[in-house]
């Protein structure tokens, strides 16, 4: 069966702690119900859940739509955000787990990234290495979302094709978020493949798009 | 966790704990934080007593088991619930009550004597609790707790904590008061000067992190070193000796200590370990038996009663001891579970709830919405056609896919067939639009409409020029004349079709792009010659053009577009795309064929479920049971009027995660064939 891989990287820095971190819990557990109301997303979407801070952990290695579990999300007190080391590990997983077409095996659809950071990267360095790693892993879509004021949606330009920004990291702002997230999923199931970027479905008001 | 040396809090007091303070009010700590975060509802938890805190051989309240056990309603637990349980029959426990209960269990753990119930301290106005071998701190919060009337208790478990950390607040008054106002402060709480009282000068609780060793408060851990001034002068000024004590205090300070007697004797059993959430999600309509050793630890020794389990379609089935049946409510759910041991009947049941993720049916969720039969570019939904020619029949069958009906979109496939009968050339084409292309449904229709009128005018041009090609191919087996024929005929049917998509595109207000017609293109000529069916194909994009030899044995006729990932292909309408000769010839196959039982045309919405790799269109296992499915579904061989609406019913097939369009051509020889669908026989249908 041809999948469609759908990498989450969120952000956990210690500025998350709190309300944004609940909000971006409850943003994930509707998306992955809203996700589930949709039959052809039942059938092709796999999602891979990854969150970094100080280290990038795999909470959940891509799983089908119906196997997806919502593991528990612990934030660390303080420290930096490798945001670098986690676009690093992403593009690892793709290599490891997305299937390519040969003759003999029948490739998944191309995978979607959506990276969620409230701040900037602490490894600028690996940050701007990644840049064309990202490019060269051949994703359908990279989705940035810059989360709350002190985020840098200049910074996520780089290795985004698309950047939507929010002003406050409220749970109405993440809910907003993740179910654009959801339709653009959704939409990816239809779309992929005929142009080299999928469209993404217009955002609703709370998610502004950067580019 | 629970472990067989879980023991109820008050019997964990007299035993491990000593009835020692210090000790007892760190593990109670962390079940503080626990219930008032519980608190954090609004309400209280109603069922705090030493059976319900267990207490494990590390020392930690298990609050798992707190939560599980009854919560939210009032039990009247003897010494320990509230006054107000006993008012009013169905009371809904407030944050008070558990504060009273709080109070009682750590009277009880630190006093070893057992608290008198509410209901009989209620009926003596003046009763209250002796305090004997209590620190003056601790008496005085859990005095305050204990108040009979609720608004005098602290609010909320941080002010009882307040209470009881800091003992200035306590102390100070205590000092130089007289005897009178001291025992209306304490109501009668007696502390025997034996029991020298500390000043706690430090909290009784956590206050920071890693400083609890530090804590020293109990009178029974109190250094035998010399006791500071102010302490001693304290404790001398605290206690009231025996000999004054009023007619009701005397009353309960005689009554012998009740050491390590809990209102229930009998220990509760370990509480099992029950998982929080299945481990799987179900699925709507998919069987699944879930043994429920694997929720519930010693869930043969518990009685477990599953209260909702049979509304979800997961009756428990006590033969196998699982949970056996096929889930009939999409959503998130908790089973709820009531557990009671044989041996602690009469004791409040174990309430717990397992999270259970239930995917809906993916089939139930599709829709089927009609596409608008207003817009200019409106197609049916469905297409199929059969047609005979004196040397085979042609069916052909197209259907809108699911993804498409979902949403009430169009068929972007497309098919189109011919015969000509000056040349008797069996002409075939097939098309997919691509779903994100907004117009691709009139791209796949122009392209095998104006690819067979080409084709068909070409025949009338070009007819001695192939004729000598086919002569070359049959009788030389040399195919470079009808390769350089079909670059011609069918690379320029290509050309011709992509041509007048490109017109479309210009004809449209405001104009549109060619990339919004999308669409692949498959076509396939054939023409009976006495040396077998000679074929000639070409297609640019994915689907797949093959042949089926009557012993079984497939034939590519083929090489799809295929990227790296899913659904990367390229299109009639891309650029440079009929821009190299060599790539045209390279999409040109060519086949000879005495004994052909079918040549086939599909779309990739077919291929992809049947075919599912490039190599497996040649692949004689794969064709096999293509074969029979499609045989079994269309019934070929009777003088059957309906195989073209067969074969469209049989295009519905369900196979997870393929709902695109879906289009099959066939073409079947007469002879040699065991065909014979009569009613065909006469007919000569054309559609182009």
């Amino acid at each position: 069966m041809r999948r469609l891989p759908v990498y989450l990287l969120l952000d956990t820095s210690g500025s998350m702690k709190g309300e944004p971190i609940e909000a971006v819990k409850v943003g994930l557990a509707s998306l992955i119900s809203s996700l589930r109301t949709d039959p052809h997303a039942l059938d092709t979407v796999h999602i891979c859940l990854m969150t970094f801070d100080r280290e990038v952990k795999e909470l959940v290695p891509l799983k089908s739509l119906d196997e997806f579990i919502l593991p528990e999300i612990v934030p660390p007190e303080a420290g930096p955000t490798f945001t670098g080391m986690a676009l690093r590990e992403v593009c690892a997983a793709v290599r490891r787990d997305v299937i390519k077409s040969t003759p003999e095996r029948r490739g998944d659809w191309r995978p979607l990234l959506f990276l969620m950071t409230d701040g900037g990267a602490s490894d600028v360095q690996l940050f701007n290495e990644m840049i064309p790693e990202v490019q060269r892993t051949g994703f359908g879509a990279v989705v940035g979302c810059a989360a709350g004021p002190k985020s840098k949606p200049e910074e996520l330009k780089k290795v985004c094709g698309h950047v939507v920004a929010l002003d406050t990291m409220d749970g109405h702002s993440f809910q907003s978020f993740f179910k654009w997230v959801s339709s653009a999923v959704s939409g990816g199931n239809v779309s992929m493949g005929a142009v080299p970027e999928m469209t993404l479905p217009p955002p609703p008001p709370e998610v502004n798009v950067v580019c | 966790m629970n472990t067989p040396n879980n023991q109820p809090f008050d019997v964990w007091a007299d035993t491990v704990a000593q009835n020692d303070a210090k000790k007892i009010l760190e593990v109670m700590d962390p079940l503080l934080d626990w219930l008032a975060e519980f608190h954090n509802q609004g309400k209280g938890h109603g069922n705090i007593q030493p059976e319900t805190l267990l207490v494990s051989s590390h020392n930690h309240i298990d609050q798992v088991y707190l939560a599980a056990a009854t919560a939210g309603i009032m039990v009247k637990s003897s010494g320990y619930a509230p006054p107000e349980a006993y008012e009013a029959p169905s009371l809904a426990p407030s944050i008070r009550c558990d504060v009273y209960s709080i109070a009682a269990v750590l009277y009880r753990a630190i006093s070893a004597q057992s608290p008198v119930p509410a209901n009989v301290r209620k009926v003596r106005k003046s009763y209250t609790l002796p305090m004997d071998n209590v620190s003056v701190t601790i008496a005085d919060g859990l005095s305050k707790a204990l108040d009979l009337q609720p608004d005098a208790r602290p609010a909320n478990l941080k002010a009882l904590r307040d209470l009881l950390q800091h003992p200035e607040t306590a102390v100070p008054r205590s000092l130089g008061v007289t005897r009178e106002k001291l025992e209306h402060k304490y109501k009668g709480c007696i502390i025997p000067a034996s029991h020298p009282v500390a000043i706690n000068a430090k909290p009784a609780f956590r206050s920071k992190p890693g400083t609890s060793k530090e804590i020293a408060d109990s009178s029974l851990t109190t250094p035998s070193g010399p006791t500071p001034t102010t302490a001693k002068q304290l404790t001398e000024k605290a206690v009231l000796p025996a000999t004054t004590q009023s007619p009701t205090t005397q009353t309960i300070a005689q009554q012998p200590r009740e050491k390590a007697v809990s209102p229930v004797a009998v220990p509760l059993p370990t509480a099992p370990t029950i998982a929080k959430r299945l481990p799987i999600n179900l699925t709507v309509g998919r069987q699944v038996e879930i043994p429920i050793g694997k929720l519930i630890s010693d869930s043969g020794v518990w009685q477990i009663r599953f209260l909702n389990a049979d509304a979800l379609g997961l009756p428990f089935d006590d033969l196998r001891k699982a949970l056996v049946g096929t889930p009939t409510v999409s959503g998130e759910h908790h089973l709820n579970i009531e557990l009671t041991h044989p041996e602690a009947q009469g004791r409040p049941p174990l309430n717990q709830s397992i999270a259970v993720t239930i995917n809906p049916d993916p089939d139930s969720l599709w829709k089927n919405l009609p596409s608008d039969e207003k817009d200019p570019y409106f197609k049916p939904d469905t297409d199929h056609l059969e047609t005979a020619t004196p040397y085979a029949w042609i069916f052909a069958a197209s259907q809108r896919g699911r993804s498409h009906a979902h949403e009430g979109l169009f068929r972007d496939d497309d098919f189109r067939l011919r015969f000509d009968k000056s040349s008797e050339w069996h002409l075939l084409a097939a098309a997919d639009g691509a779903g994100s292309a907004k117009y691709s449904r009139r791209g796949s229709q122009i392209a095998c409409e104006h690819a067979l009128e080409f084709m068909a005018q070409w025949l009338v041009e070009q007819q001695t020029i192939l004729d000598a090609a086919v002569q070359a191919f049959v009788g030389k087996s040399e195919d470079h004349l009808l390769r350089s024929a079909s670059y011609s005929w069918l690379g320029g049917a290509a050309f011709e079709a992509r041509k007048a998509i490109q017109l479309e595109a210009e004809k449209r207000d405001p104009p549109a792009a060619l990339r919004d017609y999308h669409t692949t293109l498959l076509l396939a000529v054939t023409k009976l010659t006495p040396a077998g069916w000679v074929i000639a194909s070409f297609s640019i994009g994915d689907g797949g053009i093959a042949l089926r030899h009557v012993n079984g044995e497939p034939k590519s006729l083929c090489t799809p577009d295929s990227g790296e990932y899913g659904g990367q292909t390229v299109f009639l309408t891309a650029s440079n795309v009929l821009s190299n000769a060599d790539h045209i010839m390279q999409r040109i196959h060519t086949a000879i064929e005495p004994n052909l039982s079918a040549l086939a045309l599909m779309t990739d919405g077919v291929t992809d479920p049947k075919f599912p790799t490039e190599v497996s269109l040649g692949d004689a296992a794969v064709w096999k049971v293509f074969w029979d499915e499609l045989n079994s579904a269309v019934n070929f061989k009777s003088d059957n009027k309906d195989i073209s609406a067969q074969l469209l019913k049989w295009l519905s097939f369900r196979s997870p995660g393929n709902h695109d369009d879906r289009t099959i051509v066939l073409l079947m020889p007469k002879t040699g064939s065991e065909n014979a669908p009569s009613h065909l026989e006469n007919a000569h249908a054309a559609k182009g």
